[in-house]
């Protein structure tokens, strides 16, 4: 986001952009050959730019919908020099929501919001200074609370993003740009978990049991980017960037009070890590001729912590031949190398990630990626057509060890975790169609993502949790002039997750047999999202919009949760622990209106 | 290409698309009830599931099951009868188990020797041939076991004597004398703590628990290759009288499957914790077949209890009872022996039983039932029960599917009490007190019952 890392891309546990589209320039999604100016990170880099204000006037727009809104204004600050924006969303269903569980008599009452918010302004201090101040600020959070005449619980779950940029656009001359940027990211995962007795008077006392985990990293950057147009055929790039990583993998607090029984136990931990990361790079844009053009750089980039150094030099190459009959032909190679490592548990239950850094234990993660692929545009229809093939081998991937927990109070992290390699191959095949009253696309990746770990699934190779075969999207809009339709259909693959089928039983305890990791496979995804938009009046600016998502109502899964109940025998007065796995699935079928205007 | 996140994938256009169509997924959350649809796992195919540790002072006893679907609720095993189960042993002995019924084969008369790798083969219709191979380890030497009490705790240390030239793993374990039940232990040797942290829960109400309390330790012997070391560990002294000391040497198969099988019963106590597998050395099937050596320091030796339990027994309790504070109609219990229920049972020294258990009939849900007569003819044997209390408990094996073959005896006093303090106790009578369990829904929840068998007048 304007340079600086987001740790979070999603709302509602991914289901939704972290990123306001109303607030949102451009974005651009790197995949294969990533150029030498991206680093630290293995897999793909959406580099987000956020939107200008109006320098000219004060303008504003809203969408006011059902349950949620969204409103952005913006305008100059001094006429033509600088100017501002500002654009929110809220969710509020999690208050009506409630309000109809209330009145349903639920015992148990579950919500979830989140909102966030965008704020860039730009100045122009001359002619060829420009400063740009630019933030984000999201937040999710889901709870659950239940409450008898005994006791009650309240669980929430949450995730906090905040980044900041101050950038500082100098154009040295007709040729050459420089931008220097002072870069501030945030992301922090809590759970709270509190359960309470209530008091049979009023002079028994408080008894309550809390927790609360949280997990989170705070980086400061300061970067220069240089660009250069060396000569017609040469367009450089360098620079650097210089992090301080501010990483706390682990935060407990727990409390435990009981007046009656004189218990008031307070225990906190933090775990904290401070590291820091630097890189440098230079990379050429080239032409060498006019079928042949690429990018070829070099990233270098160095990592201490704990009194260790890591370094890496990772070259980059991405080439387009131009073939005849508006084929081209594109090659690239990368390496890469990644000093903060994501945690991903394997159970049943709720994908819950930590991003933690590479320490003296724990070595960075590399990998390396060629990609080969075909593109052509088929002008007498619009069309552009690709197919890609990629390989990607990556070593010092973590993982938790078998049994490990994440909330767990082993007093280091690093030895609840273990590493190993991963390589990932598959294709991609894309048609889009940008111009026209009809446009979309058609994509398909057909890919597997398999890991070996020595320390897990007796060391066996086992699918990683997001090997997805198949990955289908269509997408379809339809464009009457002022009223447009758009349909959109996605299938994909069900994420795995490891389960135990079967069970026996050693001396008075049941043992669950694990055919092996992440043997279990959630089933497919998949969902038809319809909407049609049209002005309410021939001449208003403003636009209507009725949806439907998940228009056949298919029951995704989100996540498995086992449950344990017990089942007794009435003969024998003995009892069987029985375990079953439900789904749970949010979003089913929903039609919606919302309201969109502009001042 | 690789991108975890669904919409990483979107180029911006569709992101813009969205720009309305987001409202749309804010609103889906509104009927974010969670909608709950529960799953079937496919079957797997069954596989055979093979406990058969062996040390030299039990003959042969290989107890075979198979493996059921997690969402099977039968309350017994999964017995597997009239296997042929053959051990060869390299120096050219060849046993053939009998089957006494209950998944029990043995041999009464034949015992393991140390140092001699077997191979064990079973062979049941409809199942893959299962193998596993291992051997009783050398003894250890053990050179001194030192007690001390200070302050209301009492210190141990073992100072054994390790081979340099092999890995060596090993386990402790301690046993109350009056009570020949398992005593929990902190182990505090500082080169052993990473190893014990393994077995720590994570509970993360007392964290930091990297010497957690104990029923059995298992120890790698990598930080004393070699060495005389001292294993240090002790027990707060409240009620204890006398113990006894068990030091095994274990094999690494034996190792392997004990300590996984703690990771996975820690691990399934707690939410969020990652799966834990069992590390089997059966090929083609699951379970243990292990050998282990036994040093015991004190008085509580395995013969020593085998001695004292033959005779006959009867039930004196045969009760269960389920309350659910939130819900009064569903406390509930009976009390089985009232009904017109009993166990005759006699315990012989060749580990064969023999006896009827009588069931009564269903009353009043099931007019018509009648008493059914059923015979314990089979085997015992004397088993180690954990995580919980006790060292030695009686496991039952016989072909009538009763409740006694699923549940384990633990030798105690004639108490409900596992833990009492007055002696003298009368080591005569043993109990069972089927281990409540709390539903892990909701921890208000009690279900437990009680069967007692005691010595029958003679």
């Amino acid at each position: 986001m304007d340079g600086a890392t987001v740790y979070n891309a999603g709302h509602l546990f991914g289901f939704m952009s972290t990123f306001n589209t109303e607030a949102i320039n451009n974005a651009t999604l790197l995949k294969g050959g990533f150029p030498a100016r991206y680093g630290g990170r293995l897999a793909s880099v959406l580099d987000m730019t956020m939107r200008e204000g109006n320098r000219k006037s004060f303008m504003g727009g809203a969408t006011v919908g059902l349950l949620a809104s969204q409103a952005t204004i913006e305008g100059p600050i001094r006429k033509d020099k600088s100017s501002y924006i500002v654009s929110a969303r809220r969710t509020y269903f999690d208050t009506l929501y409630w309000g109809l569980q209330k009145i349903l008599g639920y015992d148990v009452i579950q919500g979830y919001f989140f909102h966030d918010i965008n704020v860039k302004a730009n100045f122009d201090l001359s002619r060829r200074d420009r400063l740009f101040v630019s933030s984000y600020l999201g937040e999710d959070k889901g709870y659950e609370v239940y409450k008898n005449p005994y006791n009650g619980r309240r669980f929430e779950i949450g995730w906090q993003s905040i980044t900041s940029a101050l950038r500082w656009n100098r154009v040295v001359n007709s040729r050459m740009f420089a931008n220097t940027m002072f870069l501030f990211s945030q992301f922090r995962t809590q759970i709270f978990d509190q359960t309470y007795f209530l008091p049979d008077s009023d002079d028994e006392g408080e008894n309550v049991r809390s927790s609360r985990y949280s997990s989170g990293i705070r980086d400061f950057g300061l970067k220069t980017d240089i660009e250069y147009q060396a000569h017609p055929d040469h367009y450089v790039r360098f620079g650097g960037q210089v992090t301080r990583h501010f990483f706390r993998p682990s935060i407990q607090k727990h409390r435990e009070v009981n007046e009656i029984a004189g218990i008031d136990n307070y225990s906190s931990r933090t775990i904290k890590k401070i590291a820091h990361e630097w890189s440098i790079y230079l990379e050429d844009e080239f032409r060498l001729a006019d079928h042949f053009k690429g990018n070829a750089g070099v990233h270098v980039s160095g990592y201490h912590v704990d009194g260790v150094f890591y370094s890496s030099v990772q070259p980059r190459i991405s080439t387009l031949f131009l073939l005849p009959r508006r084929w081209a032909l594109k090659a690239s190679f990368a390496q890469m190398q990644q000093y903060i490592q994501q945690l991903s548990n394997s159970g049943a239950g709720l994908p819950t990630d930590l991003w933690l850094p590479s320490t003296s234990q724990v070595r960075p993660q590399k990998a390396w990626q060629v990609a080969v692929g075909v593109a052509r545009t088929i002008e007498s229809h619009d069309l552009d057509v690709s197919i890609e093939t990629y390989y990607k081998d990556m070593d010092g991937l973590i993982e938790y060890k078998e049994g490990s927990n994440f909330v767990g109070s082993s007093s280091d992290w690093e030895s609840t975790v273990t590493a190993g390699r991963g390589w990932a191959y598959g294709a991609e095949f894309f048609v889009h169609r940008k111009r026209g009253s009809v446009t979309g696309w058609v994509g398909y990746t057909l890919s597997w993502s398999k890991r070996r770990v020595a320390a897990l699934n007796r060391g066996e190779v086992y699918p990683h949790e997001y090997d997805r075969r198949h990955d289908f999207s269509l997408a379809v809009m339809y464009d009457l002039g002022r009223r447009k339709i758009s349909a959109t259909w996605v299938y994909s693959t069900g994420r795995s997750v490891t389960l135990n089928p079967s069970k026996y039983r050693d001396t008075g305890s049941i043992i669950e047999v694990y055919p092996g990791r992440n043997n279990y496979r959630i089933p497919a995804y998949h969902k038809l999202d319809l909407a049609f938009h049209f002005p309410p009046r021939k001449t208003s600016k403003s636009e209507l919009s009725v949806s439907l998502y998940n228009a056949y109502n298919r029951l995704n899964v989100f996540y498995l949760i086992t449950r344990d109940s017990i089942d007794i025998d009435p003969r024998t007065g003995f009892y069987d622990e029985r375990r079953t796995f439900e789904k749970v699935t949010w979003f089913p079928i929903l039609p919606s209106v919302s309201y969109r205007f502009q001042f | 290409m690789v991108s975890d996140s669904s919409f990483g994938q979107l180029p911006i256009s569709v992101l813009m698309m969205y720009r309305i169509l987001s409202l749309v997924l804010l609103l889906t959350a509104v009927t974010g009830c969670e909608n709950l649809i529960e799953i079937k796992l496919p079957d797997s195919s069954s596989e055979i599931v093979v406990l058969a540790p062996f040390t030299t002072d039990i003959p042969w006893q290989v107890t075979l099951q198979r493996t059921v679907s997690v969402h099977d609720t039968s309350p017994t095993p999964a017995v597997i009868e009239n296997a042929s189960v053959t051990i060869q042993g390299e120096d050219g002995s060849v046993v053939e188990l009998s089957d006494w019924g209950g998944g029990f084969y043995t041999s009464p008369a034949t015992f393991p020797k140390a140092g001699v790798t077997y191979t064990l083969t079973v062979e049941a219709e409809g199942f893959k041939r299962v193998e596993a191979r291992d051997r009783i380890p050398e003894p250890v030497t053990v050179r001194d076991v030192r007690i001390s009490d200070i302050g209301g705790i009492r210190y141990f240390d073992v100072e054994i004597e390790d081979d340099g030239n092999v890995e060596n793993y090993y386990e402790l374990t301690i046993t109350d004398k009056l009570l020949v039940a398992g005593q929990q232990f902190i182990v505090t040797s500082s080169e052993l703590e990473e190893q014990m942290r393994n077995f720590a829960i994570q509970d993360p109400i007392s964290p930091d628990v990297t010497r957690p309390p104990l029923n059995r330790a298992l120890i790698r012997d990598t930080p004393f290759n070699g060495e005389r070391y001292v294993i240090s560990f002790n027990i707060e002294e409240d009620d204890i009288l006398e113990q006894s000391v068990y030091i095994h040497t274990v094999s690494r198969a034996y190792y392997e499957y004990y300590r996984s099988k703690i990771i996975q019963e820690n691990a399934n106590k707690l939410p969020f914790a990652e799966f834990a597998g069992i590390l089997s050395n059966v090929k083609n099937g699951q379970g243990v077949f292990a050998g282990y050596h036994l040093h015991v320091h004190g008085d509580v030796t395995y013969q020593s209890v085998k001695d004292r339990l033959t005779g006959a027994y009867t039930a004196t309790d045969y009760s269960y009872e389920y309350t659910d504070p939130d819900e009064c109609d569903g406390c509930f219990g009976a009390e089985y022996l009232a009904e017109g229920a009993s166990i005759e049972l006699t315990l012989n020294p060749d580990y064969s039983t023999s006896g009827q258990m009588r069931l009564p009939p269903l009353g009043l849900d099931a007019p018509g039932d009648e008493a059914e007569v059923v015979s314990l003819d089979g085997g015992y044997s004397i088993v180690r029960r954990d995580p919980f209390y006790g060292y030695y408990g009686l496991s039952f094996y016989h072909s009538s599917d009763t409740i006694l073959r699923d549940v384990l005896f633990l030798l105690s006093p004639p108490s409900q009490n596992p833990r009492p303090l007055d002696p003298p106790v009368n080591l005569e009578h043993f109990t069972l007190q089927s281990y409540y369990d709390w539903n892990r829904e909701s921890s208000a929840r009690y279900t437990g019952g009680f069967i007692v068998l005691s010595r029958a007048e003679e």
